[in-house]
């Protein structure tokens, strides 16, 4: 590897607005995240009706995603094969888990929500939107811990099983969420080292 | 019958989060699967679901599943050719 | 740098040590039996791999408060069998880590919470609910056993144990620990059985995985770790196998369904014998996902052919016993197949009798010895695509 590290680009997305690499990209009116997450799909203009089937921590990784990986650098053949996604998360999928005992109660399950019932189906739906097959994890943590994501991540890169990884932290409950995503991969050009520190800035600010 | 195909198209529009869709837009006989609109096989579960609480009728593995929920019109013939059993 | 498994602690539906596991399958006793312990409506319909303790006898055992989550009280039955195999005076100049999985967590409690809270905000008991979070099992057992310097969960649906074990052999690799316990564990509950049964691939009756009429899986329950540690001459003649090889992709095709072609598995089989430097030819027994699916089977089955072609390794699913662990499956198989390369201990499927059409597989149907095999692969594929495989190799 003779490239360091460097964070290629970032994606916030909390309190009704996306930023990507600190700057606003869309800002919803005040509404419930639903709302929101419907208002950002559009402004997207882009077909991907299996959107609307998403459960909302889906929806928010799935927005997220596709701000950070928008543009051709992000999506050269081969390059997803050797993409990475290393995402931590808190309240696992509790929204929907919510949702689908509601539904058990009433004898209403339904199959489709139940598909959400497990934390780890957003990492899936990003690998199937963006055709990424290499590795992919989920770590759940009380809060979100750079130091331990970073380690992990470098370690990937260092034993050459990525080229690219998107790591970051995604939590939804209720109409509380906070999606941060970052795409890091070796770089020659001027950009953040990928540290804990750089990462732990990125994602306070 | 007219009642119920439409009736079941403002279903699968509801219950399939098929936001871009109008019920009206879907044909009688336009196969719903694959190309059609796009479902998948959670969809045809989320179907199978919305057909029991809405019709009450069930669909066995003895039924032929994917016949039955191909189109409007099939499933149509199927609740009119099954009636709910009494309570 | 290798990585040895030197202990491991299990417990499932055909027991609760590894010596009463392995004693089934040599009986040719299946675990798939009617629930005695998990309440539900459907207790004289379905079979399900269901642990033979209540949560009272699992909690009296160690003295534990019985209102823990039967997954809590799983995984530390198994922790603290891995715990137990580790010498004391090793534990005290080392840096230990516990890495565990779940995708339940507490629901056994929480389910039971809810159905009080929700006709009434003021009825239900707070305390069954402290625990639901997947991360509090993992807290608790690492507090009870000591463990302090890394501790962690991981949820990735079916895959997560077999994912533990591939974190804790990096850190070891990495120098960041010097013994890690890690597998994962989960309890039946109906939320589980709920959800499977509604995207219709559960079977009512005992399970046949592999086989053209298969209809679907069981649910099973269970913990299992296996502890990892650095190559060590002093370690390995006590070791049960090494971890020659691992690997971990998405199959990026569908939320719960495998592709066609096994793409995921393939990849993930294929760079894991890549890592370890292995050749197809030199794996003596598969221990397959399997979980008796029509999906799964035929695309895992797919992928082996990619893989093996016409010269097959012995292989079967384990989870025709077990039934399907969900998180614990990968730890669970993990364990099984570091006794395979031990002792030689080759699984067999509990039944067979016609092979899948499109891929032909033919599993092992009695359990026997084979003192030949030196490299065992497990397979665990999750939900969101999620596929990962482990290789255990002679020490």
């Amino acid at each position: 590897m003779t490239h360091s590290l460097k964070l290629l680009r970032s994606c916030s997305i909390q309190n009704g607005t996306i930023q990507v690499d600190g700057t606003n990209v869309f800002a919803g009116p005040p509404a419930t995240f639903a709302a929101f997450a419907t208002a950002a799909f559009r402004a997207l203009g882009i077909e991907y009706p299996k959107f609307h089937k998403m459960d909302n921590l889906a929806k928010l990784g799935f927005l997220a995603a596709e701000h950070l990986l928008a543009g051709q650098d992000f999506r050269a053949p081969g390059l997803a094969a050797r993409t990475g996604v290393v995402l931590a998360n808190a309240t696992s999928s509790l929204d929907t888990d919510l949702r689908y005992e509601t539904q058990l109660r009433q004898r209403l399950a339904s199959p489709a929500l139940f598909v959400y019932t497990l934390p780890n189906i957003v990492v899936g739906e990003l690998c199937i939107r963006h055709g990424i097959t290499g590795e992919n994890l989920l770590f759940m943590t009380e809060r979100y811990e750079p130091a331990a994501q970073v380690a992990y991540v470098a370690n990937l890169f260092a034993k050459q099983r990525i080229d690219r990884c998107l790591g970051g932290w995604i939590d939804l409950l209720g109409q509380e969420y906070r999606a941060f995503f970052y795409l890091v991969g070796p770089s020659s050009e001027a950009a953040l080292p990928y540290t804990t520190a750089n990462v732990e800035t990125l994602f306070i600010s | 019958m007219q009642d119920l195909k439409l009736q079941l198209k403002e279903l699968l529009v509801e219950n399939l989060n098929l936001q871009d869709i109008k019920p009206e837009e879907i044909g009688d006989d336009q196969p719903i699967f694959g190309e059609g609109l796009g479902l998948d096989s959670i969809d045809a579960l989320e179907i199978i679901v919305m057909l029991q609480q809405h019709f009450g009728v069930r669909l066995t593995k003895a039924d032929n599943g994917p016949q039955v929920l191909a189109t409007v019109n099939s499933m149509a013939e199927y609740i009119t050719t099954h009636p709910q059993p009494k309570k | 740098m290798a990585v040895l498994v030197t202990g491991a602690g299990i417990i499932c539906a055909l027991g609760t040590t590894p010596e009463e596991v392995v004693a089934s399958f040599r009986a040719h006793a299946s675990g798939m039996r009617p629930v005695r312990h998990l309440v539900t409506r459907h207790q004289a319909d379905y079979v399900f791999g269901e642990v033979p303790r209540s949560n009272q006898e699992l909690a009296a055992h160690y003295g534990l408060p019985s209102h823990l989550s039967r997954t809590m009280l799983l995984s530390y039955h198994a922790a603290c069998q891995a715990y137990d195999s580790i010498p004391k005076e090793l534990l005290k100049q080392s840096r230990v880590g516990f890495i565990s999985a779940t995708s339940v967590g507490g629901m056994d409690q929480t389910e039971a919470f809810f159905l009080d809270y929700v006709p009434d905000a003021t009825a239900g008991k707070l305390i069954k609910v402290i625990h639901h979070d997947c991360g509090k099992h993992t807290d608790f057992v690492a507090q009870q056993l000591g463990i302090r310097d890394f501790v962690t969960t991981i949820s990735t649906a079916c895959s997560s144990a077999a994912n533990s074990i591939m974190l804790g052999a990096r850190m070891l690799k990495a120098g960041l620990l010097d013994i890690v316990i890690a597998g994962g564990a989960d309890a039946l509950t109906r939320f589980t059985f709920n959800g499977f049964n509604t995207l219709m691939i559960v079977d009512k009756d005992q399970c046949r995985p592999l086989d053209a009429s298969r209809e679907g899986l069981n649910l099973g329950e269970g913990a299992a770790y296996v502890v990892l540690m650095r190559d060590d001459p002093a370690a390995a003649d006590t070791a049960l196998c090494r971890l020659s090889g691992y690997a971990n992709t998405n199959d990026a095709y569908h939320q719960t369904a495998l592709s066609d072609q096994g793409e995921g598995p393939y990849l993930a089989m294929r760079q894991t014998l890549a890592d370890a430097g292995v050749e197809p030819a030199d794996i003596g027994y598969i221990n397959l996902h399997g979980t008796g699916t029509q999906n799964n089977d035929a695309a895992e089955g797919t992928a082996l052919r990619r893989i093996f072609g016409e010269a097959l390794p012995k292989l079967s699913s384990t989870k025709s016993f077990t039934g399907h662990t969900l998180a614990a499956s990968g730890g669970i198989e993990a364990v099984l197949a570091a006794l395979t390369v031990k002792h030689g201990y080759i699984f067999p499927n509990y039944s067979f009798a016609t092979p899948i059409a499109e891929v032909d597989l033919n599993p092992v149907q009695e359990f026997h010895l084979d003192p030949e095999v030196r490299h065992v692969l497990s397979n665990s594929f999750g939900f969101g695509g999620n596929c990962s495989a482990l290789l255990f190799s002679r020490p």
